[in-house]
């Protein structure tokens, strides 16, 4: 969001070379063939914030958005491909994700930001595996929990009336019945 | 990072102040944020992610129901994506792994509840049913089926166009398609199953159909009189004749021949 725009953009700016380092060592964990960087063209991502990641054709085949917007170009893979909604943070996140056989705790162990991040752009790269796991994680943030505790952790704001709550926690009085919740 | 400046945001939440909340707020549209917008904010980190329906129905269908319910009482984004029928629906038929349940029931409250109970297996009674012929046949208690019928003997069943059925292997549900049906019997709605998940529409022990429950009366009526029987027989003959009041009146008149012609009249 808004808030992490500036700041991040020149930190990351400053440290490309880094990531691009950092991209090509995913790709060697998760594939044991290091030079198929030559062999199979990997098809070319820019993120956002202009860093160019090589990823797997596998790996793009599970981004339907990227892998629809290719065949409709006639399989032209060689100008990279723009992802205006994904920083390359995200985009890093996704493949390191991807290297960990999609391992839930891994999630757990990243901040609420980025987990929405993540959800955002697997929603806009239509990766259906990533965003049912993503989703499936949040629904467990939000079983058995009080409605105060879900707007809290969401930082969702209150928007009824407060006729408006009255009423709706009438017709639902049922489900807070007897309910402990593990806040 | 998102777009928080989408039109497609902007609309949802125009849509959501007109349709669900008519009236309007001015004097109470004091929350708990700093601005007096009643909006979620678009200094919330998760706004965008948290305000797209798409992805509030895909976090939403992990939900049990009771969750469910729980989350429309979020904010109004929440309440209108989760009171949707297709996510109630599906919270409903999830643990069974059903297909589908069709029909509105009257009240709301009818999807609290998803355990065994609500369902029931629409049996349609042919000559030589018993209720304990039943019980075998369906692998349930006989106290079961008149309980769920409200059976004070077991020799009303005549009296029946069909029993329901409580279910004793929840895999029978798998794939099916239920129907929501106030039984007049049993008093209240119930997920019905039917066979090849056709409902018998001809029906007088749905009151969801109220008109047709009063035209079956006058049936009926006319039934009882022109066979000189009783409301218990007509009943009988009127059912093992699938609601055909002539085909109802010619068994009967075949068993008063088998009658006579056995010598007991």
């Amino acid at each position: 969001m808004g808030e992490k725009g500036e700041s991040s953009k020149s930190a990351m700016l400053k440290h490309a070379e880094e990531e691009e380092l950092n991209t090509k060592r995913l790709k060697t964990v998760e594939g044991e063939e290091s030079n198929m960087v030559e062999e199979t063209e990997n098809i070319k991502l820019k993120t956002s914030d202009e860093i160019i990641f090589e990823v797997e054709p596998s790996i793009v085949k599970e981004m339907v958005t990227i892998q629809t917007f290719i065949e409709d170009n006639n399989n032209e893979t060689s100008i990279p491909i723009p992802l205006p909604n994904v920083t390359s943070n995200t985009l890093r996140r996704i493949l390191e994700f991807k290297a960990r056989g999609f391992d839930e705790e891994f999630v757990k162990t990243l901040g609420m930001d980025e987990v929405f991040e993540l959800i955002l752009a697997a929603n806009y790269l239509n990766m259906k595996t990533l965003l049912d796991i993503l989703t499936k994680i949040i629904a467990d943030f939000i079983k058995n929990k009080s409605v105060e505790f879900v707007r809290k952790f969401f930082n969702i704001v209150n928007d009824f009336t407060p006729e408006e709550e009255a009423k709706i926690r009438e017709e639902n009085a049922w489900a807070f019945e007897g309910f402990e919740c593990d806040d | 990072m998102g777009c928080c400046c989408d039109e497609d945001d902007g609309d949802i939440f125009r849509h959501l102040m007109n349709s669900n909340f008519p009236s309007s707020s001015s004097t109470s549209a004091t929350t708990t944020t700093t601005s007096s917008c009643t909006v979620i904010s678009p200094m919330n980190s998760y706004f965008s992610a948290l305000s797209s329906t798409d992805i509030l129905r895909l976090i939403f269908d992990n939900l049990p129901i009771p969750d469910l319910a729980r989350a429309s009482c979020v904010c109004r984004l929440w309440n209108s994506v989760a009171s949707q029928r297709d996510m109630v629906t599906r919270a409903f038929v999830a643990p069974w792994k059903l297909n589908d349940v069709v029909g509105n029931p009257l009240s709301g409250s009818f999807w609290r509840d998803n355990s065994l109970a609500k369902f029931a297996v629409s049996h349609h009674i042919t000559r030589g049913d018993t209720v304990a012929s039943l019980a075998v046949k369906y692998s349930v208690q006989v106290m079961d089926i008149k309980r769920l019928n409200n059976m004070m003997s077991d020799h009303g069943i005549y009296s029946r166009e069909r029993l329901l059925i409580p279910i004793s292997n929840p895999d029978i549900l798998i794939n099916r398609t239920c129907f929501i049906e106030l039984d007049v019997y049993a008093k209240r709605e119930v997920a019905v199953l039917y066979p090849n998940d056709l409902p018998d529409r001809r029906t007088a022990y749905v009151s969801n159909r109220i008109s047709s429950e009063e035209s079956n009366k006058k049936v009926l009526e006319s039934l009882k009189r022109s066979m000189h029987v009783d409301n218990e027989t007509a009943q009988y003959y009127w059912s093992v004749a699938n609601g055909d009041p002539r085909a109802a009146f010619a068994q009967f008149s075949a068993d008063l021949k088998w009658d006579w012609q056995a010598g007991h009249s």
